[in-house]
C-alpha cells in the first residue's frame, strides 16, 4: 500500500530532522543574541545600567526596556 | 475470496522505524497492528507512528493488539476497569478492523503486571476467560480475540491451549491470533512435532498469524542440557518458520493477515534493520504467493462466514471428573505462583514442593504435578524482568 509523502517522511525521520535543524538554529541565533548583550555589557555599561534596573528619575529616551534595540550594535 | 495481507507491528522505537522505512516506501505493507495500551502511558504515541494508525484505519487495514489486560487473571480489578476505560476511548479514536489480547495471566496478587503465564484448563478459568473477553467485546462491539502463549510450565499447558482458546472465544464467536513462534517455542521445549502442535488448533477461527524471532536460554540451575526457546522478539525469524507458513496459511481458511513481530531497541546494527526489512520483503513474497494460487483454485472461505460452534464436550467432562476447582483457588493459585516465582530465596523445586503441599490447590494438583522445574525456572526470570508490584 503507497503511502501519502508526509507520512513516509515522519518515517524516514525527516520531519525529526527538520525539527531539530530548527532547534539549533533557535539556539545559535539564542546564543548570537547572548553574544551581542555581552557585548552590550562590555562597551555600553551605563546604557546596559539602565535596561537592567530601570531609574525612573531618567527620562527617555536614555531609559532603555528590552524591546528597544540595543544602542551598541541595534540589534533587538 | 479473502485476500491475505502481510503486515507488521508496530513499535514506537527509532531503531524499529528505520528499520520498517524501506519496505513502507516500497509501499508493500498491506496492514499494520499496533499495541494500543504501549501508547497509553506517558510515553505516549510519536507523531510519526500516530499518523500511520490514522491512516491504516482509514484504509481497513489496521488491527489493535492489547498487552496488559490480562485475560486470564482471576481477580478483577480496578487496573482492568482503567484498561476497559482507556480502551473505550481507543477505539473512539482509531478505526480497528479488529481487536485481540494475549491467553494467559499477568497480573495476580501484588503484581500489576508481569509476562502472561499459563493457566490450567478448568471450567473456573474458562468461564473468567469467557467474561474477561467479553468485556472487551462490549466495548468494542466488532471481533475480538486471543492470541496463544509460548509460556509453558509443561505438557498439559502445551496440549491443552487449543481447545482451551476455542472455548474462551466460542461465545463471543471470537478468532484465533496464532503466533506460529510461540508454537516453535513449544515445539522445541517439549519436543513435540510443529504441525502436530498446529492442528490442536481451532484453525478455521485464525484470523490472524504472527511470525516472529527468538532466543535460547539456558538452565542456570541445570534442570535440563538443552536450551529453552523463548519468544523475545529480539532476533531473526527461524527460517524453517517461513518454511512452514504457506501449510499454515493452507490449513487455516479464514487467515486474513500475517503479521512480522519484532521489538524495538533490538537493532544492534544497520545489518540488523537491513535484516528486517528483508524478513518482511520475504514474508511478503510468500503471502502473494499463497494469494496467487488461493485466486487460481478458488480456495478460501471468507471470513465473514460465521463460525459459531458447539462447546466442546471437554468442559463437561473436565466437571464431572472433577477438574473443576473451588472458585478461590485459581485467584489464590495465581497470586500464589507469582509470590512464590518472585522469592529469591527459592529455587524450582521448592515451588513446585510449596504448590503441592498447599491445600488449597489440592484440585489442581494433577496440573502441578505437570508443571516441569525447567520451565518453572523460566518463569522465576520472566517475573523477575517484567514483575511490577502494585505501589501501596
Amino acid at each position: 500500500m503507497k503511502l501519502p509523502n508526509n507520512l513516509l517522511d515522519g518515517i524516514s525521520g525527516k520531519k525529526n530532522n527538520g525539527v531539530a535543524i530548527f532547534a539549533v538554529v533557535l539556539m545559535a541565533l539564542a546564543g548570537m543574541g547572548g553574544l551581542f548583550w555581552g557585548m552590550c555589557a562590555k562597551f555600553a555599561p551605563e546604557t546596559i545600567k539602565g535596561l537592567t534596573l530601570p531609574d525612573a528619575n531618567v527620562p527617555p529616551p536614555d531609559r532603555l526596556t528590552r524591546s528597544e534595540p540595543c544602542p551598541a550594535c541595534g540589534m533587538g | 475470496m479473502t485476500e491475505i495481507f502481510a503486515g507488521l507491528s508496530m513499535m514506537p522505537e527509532d531503531d524499529f522505524r528505520e528499520s520498517v522505512y524501506p519496505v513502507f516506501e516500497e509501499g508493500i505493507v498491506d496492514w499494520i497492528e499496533w499495541s494500543f495500551d504501549m501508547g497509553w502511558g506517558e510515553r505516549g504515541v510519536p507523531s510519526w507512528l500516530d499518523g500511520l494508525l490514522s491512516f491504516y484505519g482509514s484504509e481497513g487495514r489496521l488491527s489493535g493488539h492489547g498487552v496488559q489486560y490480562s485475560a486470564m487473571s482471576d481477580k478483577w480489578t480496578t487496573v482492568q476497569d482503567r484498561w476497559l476505560e482507556n480502551l473505550k476511548i481507543e477505539v473512539a479514536s482509531r478505526q480497528y478492523a479488529h481487536i485481540s489480547e494475549h491467553f494467559g495471566f499477568a497480573r495476580a496478587g501484588d503484581y500489576t503486571f508481569a509476562a502472561p503465564f499459563p493457566v490450567p484448563l478448568c471450567k473456573r478459568a474458562v468461564e473468567t476467560g469467557q467474561e474477561n473477553l467479553q468485556r472487551i467485546h462490549r466495548i468494542t462491539g466488532g471481533p475480538v480475540g486471543i492470541e496463544n502463549l509460548a509460556m509453558a510450565f509443561g505438557t498439559r499447558d502445551v496440549e491443552d491451549q487449543g481447545r482451551f482458546l476455542d472455548s474462551l472465544v466460542a461465545p463471543i464467536n471470537g478468532f484465533l491470533v496464532l503466533d506460529i513462534h510461540n508454537i516453535h517455542c513449544q515445539s522445541i521445549n517439549f519436543g513435540i512435532p510443529i504441525l502436530e502442535l498446529i492442528q490442536s488448533y481451532p484453525l478455521e477461527r485464525v484470523m490472524e498469524i504472527h511470525i516472529s524471532g527468538g532466543s535460547f536460554s539456558e538452565s542456570k540451575m541445570g534442570y535440563t542440557d538443552k536450551s529453552i526457546r523463548r519468544d523475545t522478539h529480539d532476533g531473526p525469524v527461524p527460517s524453517e518458520l517461513f518454511t512452514l507458513l504457506p501449510d499454515v496459511l493452507k490449513l487455516c481458511p479464514n487467515a486474513k493477515v500475517v503479521l512480522l513481530e519484532r521489538l524495538g531497541n533490538t537493532f544492534s546494527n544497520k545489518a540488523s534493520k537491513k535484516e528486517f526489512a528483508n524478513e518482511f520483503r520475504d514474508l511478503k513474497k510468500i503471502v502473494s504467493k499463497v494469494n496467487e494460487k488461493r485466486a487460481i483454485t478458488g480456495g478460501a472461505v471468507p471470513f465473514e462466514v460465521p463460525f459459531q460452534r458447539e462447546m466442546t464436550n471437554w468442559v463437561r467432562e473436565n466437571t464431572d471428573t472433577g477438574g473443576n476447582v473451588d472458585p478461590q483457588c485459581l485467584e489464590e493459585l495465581q497470586s500464589t505462583l507469582f509470590m512464590l516465582l518472585a522469592d529469591n530465596r527459592k529455587n524450582a523445586e521448592s515451588i513446585k514442593d510449596e504448590l503441592k503441599r498447599d491445600k488449597r490447590f489440592t484440585s489442581v494438583s494433577d496440573y502441578i504435578d505437570s508443571m516441569e522445574l525447567r520451565m518453572l525456572e523460566v518463569g522465576q526470570e520472566l517475573i523477575k524482568k517484567w514483575g511490577v508490584k502494585t505501589v501501596n
